[in-house]
């Protein structure tokens, strides 16, 4: 049985419950893609779990598309299931229409395609200089030598925080994406706008042209932003950008360690990173969302009542077989798009370019220099669950 | 590589200029289009259909070959100054078969929806 288990509603049909911990579906195995592709041998688009306080699963692309993409009828005021961790605060990714849109616009102003051009030097160069330092060594371990790396030092230069704050704001990031139930949330929100409060009043006074100083002076509604405000934008742009890009990353170079055929290919056709690019976005999808109903909607036959929680996990979007011919397989001459992995409606992810971005840039710089690698001998590669997933350690080795 | 058939897409932009591009199905047509860095495609939001900024004009008489468009897109592009009856944003227009050699016409400026 999950934590926080709840009493079933009364309408709920029991043939729909299934005790199911969204954020560590398989305890036992070291990859949960199997555990969740499990749940598509079922008929049902929608399911319900006791776990987590008690909430729906939406189990099928179609469904999860549609219930990401009406927000009227699905808020976004709960993030996380149980319920009160729903980290309700978070701007924009908390709010509904129209409310939502100032702050939308606010955070995806630094992430435009136009904005997100003028990064990719800059990721390369880091890119590079990164990999120069490990491929003579023969051996790494990805996440903690490059993956943590690449994406963090962007994030950071965007926001210019320093560098040596990371390991602190990746700690409390760390809790609330994969909790473990010895931290409490709100002490943790707590932590980040203790910190982030001083830095945005730093950023109002001196402004730079970095996104902490965006949303520091922006102005919402024809009003300067209130401080409450500006701290949950910012604790949402470190809660979704410090980690979800090295955990895509993570995956792919875990398959792409295992590929030794695709390796070959890339390398000699470079121009195809794209479309592996795309095949890793579609096949490992990192996040599980949540909704709060806002009024009863029917889906799959069953009525999803105002007050109920919905969650959405990304990969069963991926997996599921009447969206995807042999879902699991990786295959870059799929036609992919479509799929969950970066959301749908207005609260899709403002990051995806970016991320996709540098993941190309991170492939195209890591093939150049280390053409063929694998999994370090002995290794043992497990995939931590969580609001996010991702595989923390994964060592590689190759010949230097 | 063979298997993977592409699709023609053809921008115009408001002076007449065109850029024919090819894409492989599944994305939308403004993934394709910043891919294949159209001019005129802003797409600042990028998928989220909020912005407006990667609004186009579809061939009048194609324009059901574009999908329907959701009550959403509609209430963003009655807000758009620049809006005409055969108007779309692109990133919810999905890139298939049925939009092959389409034309998109960009309007003459791209205003973002504040």
């Amino acid at each position: 049985m999950s934590p926080h288990a709840g009493s079933l509603p009364g309408h709920v049909p029991p043939a729909r419950v299934i005790d199911l911990d969204v954020y560590n579906p398989s305890p036992e195995l070291d990859d949960p893609a199997e555990a969740w592709a499990k749940l598509h041998d079922r008929e049902e688009a929608i399911l319900w779990t006791r776990g987590n306080g008690g909430h729906w699963i939406a189990t099928r692309g179609s469904s999860i598309k549609a219930i990401l993409e009406d927000h009227e009828s699905f808020s976004s005021n709960v993030l996380m299931v149980p319920r009160e961790r729903g980290l309700s605060n978070l701007l924009p990714t908390a709010a509904d229409p129209p409310r939502h849109r100032p702050f939308r616009m606010l955070i995806q102003q630094a992430l435009t395609p136009a904005a997100v051009r003028e990064l990719e030097a800059g990721i390369r160069e880091m890119s590079r200089s990164l990999i120069a330092g490990i491929a003579p060594r023969g051996r790494a371990d990805f996440m903690a030598d490059f993956a943590s790396q690449l994406p963090t030092g962007v994030f950071l230069k965007l926001a210019n925080l320093p560098v040596s704050d990371f390991p602190l704001l990746y700690g409390w990031m760390e809790s609330v994406m994969r909790p473990d139930g010895s931290a409490d949330q709100g002490e943790l929100m707590q932590r980040f706008a203790d910190y982030l409060l001083p830095i945005l009043r730093e950023r109002k006074a001196n402004p730079g042209s970095d996104v902490m100083s965006a949303i520091a002076t922006a102005v919402i509604d024809g009003q300067p932003i209130s401080e409450d405000d500006a701290v949950n934008m910012a604790t949402t742009l470190v809660l979704g950008g410090l980690d979800t890009v090295a955990a895509l990353m993570s995956f792919a170079w875990d398959y792409l360690a295992r590929d030794p055929d695709l390796q070959v290919l890339l390398v000699a056709h470079p121009e195809r990173i794209r479309d592996a690019v795309e095949e890793v976005c579609r096949r490992f999808p990192v996040g599980t969302n949540t909704r709060v109903t806002a009024r009863d909607t029917q889906i799959d036959g069953v009525t999803i009542k105002a007050g109920d929680l919905v969650t959405t996990p990304q990969i069963l979007h991926a997996l599921d077989p009447r969206e995807y011919t042999d879902p699991m397989r990786f295959d870059i001459d799929r036609q992919t798009g479509g799929y969950s992995s970066f959301g749908h409606g207005v609260h899709r992810c403002p990051g995806s370019f970016l991320g996709k971005v540098e993941l190309r840039i991170a492939l195209e710089e890591w093939l150049a220099a280390i053409p063929s690698f694998r999994i370090a001998e002995g290794a043992r590669v497990r995939v931590s669950p969580g609001v996010t997933a991702g595989i923390f350690s994964l060592p590689l080795s190759w010949q230097a | 590589m063979s298997g993977v058939s592409r699709v023609r897409m053809v921008f115009a932009d408001a002076a007449g200029h065109r850029r024919e591009i090819e894409h492989a199905p599944g994305c939308s047509v403004m993934e394709a289009a910043v891919e294949h860095e159209i001019a005129g495609i802003e797409a600042q939001c990028y998928g989220a259909a909020v912005c407006g900024t990667c609004h186009v004009y579809v061939e009048a008489e194609r324009f059901a070959d574009t999908g329907s468009r959701s009550p959403w897109e509609v209430e963003m592009l009655d807000a758009l100054a620049l809006s005409r009856p055969n108007s779309r944003l692109s990133c919810q227009i999905r890139v298939d078969a049925a939009i092959d050699g389409m034309v998109f016409t960009l309007p003459e400026r791209q205003d973002a929806l504040a």
